[in-house]
């Protein structure tokens, strides 16, 4: 197209007016080749918005839905606290697996026994 | 054409000329006012018709134990609201929408007002799977409306201590309101062009400012350590009919607040937490209201005198019950003489007469430069709200008598705040250095982390005095009379407090702060505890207190797993 326009620019006057004299085929021609060309500029810009239009709603219909993931997933969270919290453990304890709370503690001093004293020695001795 | 008719043509013309040249000036001078006067008004204008902005809230950050356990945090659900006057059909609604909010068709429908275009929330709270499937339904004047809610996972734990949100999310008590602007974050924003139906064009721009969410602020708190402390102070309270107290548990090594219980207390999960007439509860008491804390101040007496090198522990007293001071009769707490006793029983026995022996020995100079170097009459920093300093009167107080520095030696007179007196007295356990008390550990911004480190305020005594003095501590709590209160095989150091309540016309007879401060297991201390009852029907420290303490210690050894200590006698 601009390579005709150029073409039709760098000619004289008297060339251009006759153009005037050009075969009506070649006209028509010309401007069926153009309306293709518009037509086809057109098609593809409203194929490119159609997609962007699309992909745009697209991302935002996954951001919502991941948004909405998210909340379960913190939800989820605070029920997961919720059931480790000391309440509610003691409260499961003592009614599903009837635990009892613990007496005193009693702690038994153990005096290593000879041969596990002697174990660190023995190591020592073999150079660990 | 005739001459005239032609004159009145061009008349005509220049009539309908004139008119066109004057709505011309007239349209241009308006295009001139709109274009170039008012112009910033009608962009704004037209800015604010295509663009739309919307706030993204900002999380509000958790307030953690310090295991991570979250005591509050926001969670975001969904609010069901309803315009009455949208609403097509109100039984198909109610009906549709009973099952799913666990509601009563009849009261959903009592909710729905066909005269009401505004919105009324039918339910809080609402999970977003529920919410979705809400949604689903597409009923005409039904919305939702997200609305994060603070949650408390262990149920209301150290209420006063955490504080609480208002409805805007703010924070209005308790580490809420004092953390509020780390806590809360900064919202962010999103603005895209809308449709003249007011709905976002896809591929148009969008700017998105996102939002910086509120930081985590994990606590000292110890959930176990403060649960355990809450539940022992109710049953103390409920067996002893006393009309309040508090437990603080601390570390000496650091200062960081264990566990910081008070009663009478209010409940977190609540709505509201707080009923009108009731706003005392929602203050930190352990930091807010003062008290005279009695003879545990026997301690910080005896430091200061062990230090000024006024008095050994065998340094000894005539104790004979009653001393006159500067025109007043002081008497101790069961009117009762010890005779000669050394500065150990003064202890053992809560000598008032042995305490102001040591003050006048020090002198008014030493024994308030020692009140002051131990935290008194000064906030301590913890960073709660509404932290008062206590009051001392010293010589350069107008008032100020002889008698004072008697009474204060033994802790009345003078008033401070439970964690100063547990600072103070955790000064001793940790080799004389006074630690600044804290509660919060760490404030987590995303993926940066500030922590708080314990922080030395000063050295108050020597090592050398601060051992000494725990020895006499021990003995205090292994007398006789409290050996039913202890926990076979653990040494603790202690001191038991008996104060009246002051009033305006002096004391009220009968009614009295019990309470104790005890450290240990000895030789490794762990941790240091303030215990006290507020008007118990039992008056004194070592009768009501001392079981609690007991309590406490029981739970605590077993939590932290300290096997009894070898030595029959502490030694550190």
């Amino acid at each position: 197209m601009a390579q005709i326009v150029g073409q039709l620019a760098s000619r004289p006057a008297s060339d251009v007016h006759s153009l005037r004299t050009l075969p009506r085929w070649r006209v028509v021609l010309w401007l069926g080749a153009l309306s293709l060309l518009v037509g086809l500029l057109a098609t593809s810009y409203l194929a490119y918005t159609g997609s962007v239009a699309t992909l745009s709603y697209n991302i935002q219909r996954l951001n919502a839905e991941r948004d909405v993931w998210r909340m379960r997933n913190e939800q989820l969270r605070i029920e997961l606290a919720k059931v480790q919290s000391l309440t509610w453990v003691e409260h499961q304890a003592v009614s599903r697996l009837g635990m009892q709370k613990a007496g005193d503690l009693i702690y038994l001093p153990v005096q290593p026994t000879g041969e596990s004293a002697q174990q660190p020695n023995e190591s020592s001795a073999r150079g660990r | 054409m005739s001459r005239a008719g032609s004159r009145a043509q061009r008349g005509r013309l220049h009539t309908l000329s004139a008119v066109f040249i004057g709505v011309g000036l007239l349209l241009s001078a308006r295009l001139v006012h709109i274009q170039l006067i008012e112009h910033e008004r009608y962009a704004e204008l037209a800015r604010e018709e295509h663009w739309q902005t919307e706030t993204i809230p900002a999380r509000r950050g958790a307030i953690l134990d310090r295991d991570g356990h979250p005591l509050a945090i926001s969670v975001p659900y969904e609010t069901v609201e309803i315009a009455g006057a949208e609403i097509r059909d109100p039984a198909r609604a109610a009906d549709a929408l009973a099952p799913l909010l666990e509601m009563r068709p009849d009261e959903i429908l009592a909710k729905i007002d066909p005269q009401n275009k505004a919105l009324v929330p039918l339910k809080s709270e609402v999970p977003s799977a529920v919410a979705q499937k809400i949604a689903d339904l597409r009923l005409a004047g039904v919305y939702l409306r997200p609305d994060a809610v603070r949650e408390y996972p262990e149920g209301s734990i150290a209420p006063q201590v955490l504080g609480f949100v208002g409805r805007d999310g703010s924070g209005l008590a308790g580490l809420e309101y004092s953390f509020d602007q780390e806590l809360a974050g900064e919202p962010g924003m999103v603005q895209s062009e809308r449709d003249t139906l007011g709905l976002e064009i896809a591929p148009g721009p969008r700017i998105i400012k996102a939002p910086r969410d509120g930081a985590d602020l994990v606590l000292t708190l110890d959930r176990f350590i403060q649960h355990v402390a809450e539940r022992t102070l109710a049953d103390a309270v409920a067996a002893n009919k006393a009309s309040g107290g508090l437990i603080l548990v601390m570390e000496p090594s650091t200062g960081a607040v264990l566990a910081m219980a008070s009663w009478p207390t209010y409940n977190l999960t609540d709505d509201p937490p707080v009923k009108p007439g009731q706003d005392a509860l929602v203050k930190p008491v352990i930091v807010t209201n003062q008290y005279e804390p009695g003879s545990v101040m026997k301690v910080v007496t005896m430091a200061a005198g062990l230090e000024e090198g006024v008095v050994t522990p065998n340094s000894t007293v005539n104790d004979t019950g009653a001393v006159e001071v500067g025109g007043a009769i002081l008497r101790n707490w069961d009117f009762r003489g010890n005779g000669v006793i050394n500065m150990t029983e003064v202890l053992i026995h809560s000598s008032n007469v042995g305490a102001q022996y040591v003050s006048g020995l020090l002198g008014p100079e030493r024994f308030y430069r020692y009140i002051e170097l131990f935290g008194f009459g000064k906030p301590t920093g913890i960073g709660l709200p509404g932290e008062v300093a206590g009051t001392i009167r010293t010589p350069a107080d107008p008032g100020w008598s002889r008698v004072d520095l008697a009474t204060n030696a033994y802790g009345q007179g003078i008033a401070v705040t439970p964690l100063q007196m547990l600072t103070a007295v955790s000064a001793i356990a940790n080799d004389g250095v006074l630690m600044k008390p804290h509660i919060v550990r760490e404030i987590r911004r995303g993926d940066q982390v500030e922590t708080i480190q314990p922080e030395a305020v000063r050295r108050v005594v020597s090592a050398e005095t601060a051992r000494t003095l725990t020895q006499m501590m021990v003995q205090v709590l292994e007398q006789p009379s409290l050996q039913p209160h202890r926990v076979p095989g653990y040494h603790f150091a202690g001191k038991t407090g008996t104060a009246d309540f002051p009033t305006n016309l002096g004391y009220t007879s009968g009614k009295t702060y019990a309470s104790i401060a005890a450290f240990g297991p000895l030789p490794d201390i762990r941790f240091s505890i303030l215990i006290r009852l507020d008007a118990p029907e039992a008056i004194y420290g070592g009768v009501v207190a001392a079981p609690v303490l007991k309590t406490m210690i029981q739970e605590l050894v077993a939590y932290y797993r300290i096997p009894p200590s070898t030595s029959p006698t502490a030694a550190r």
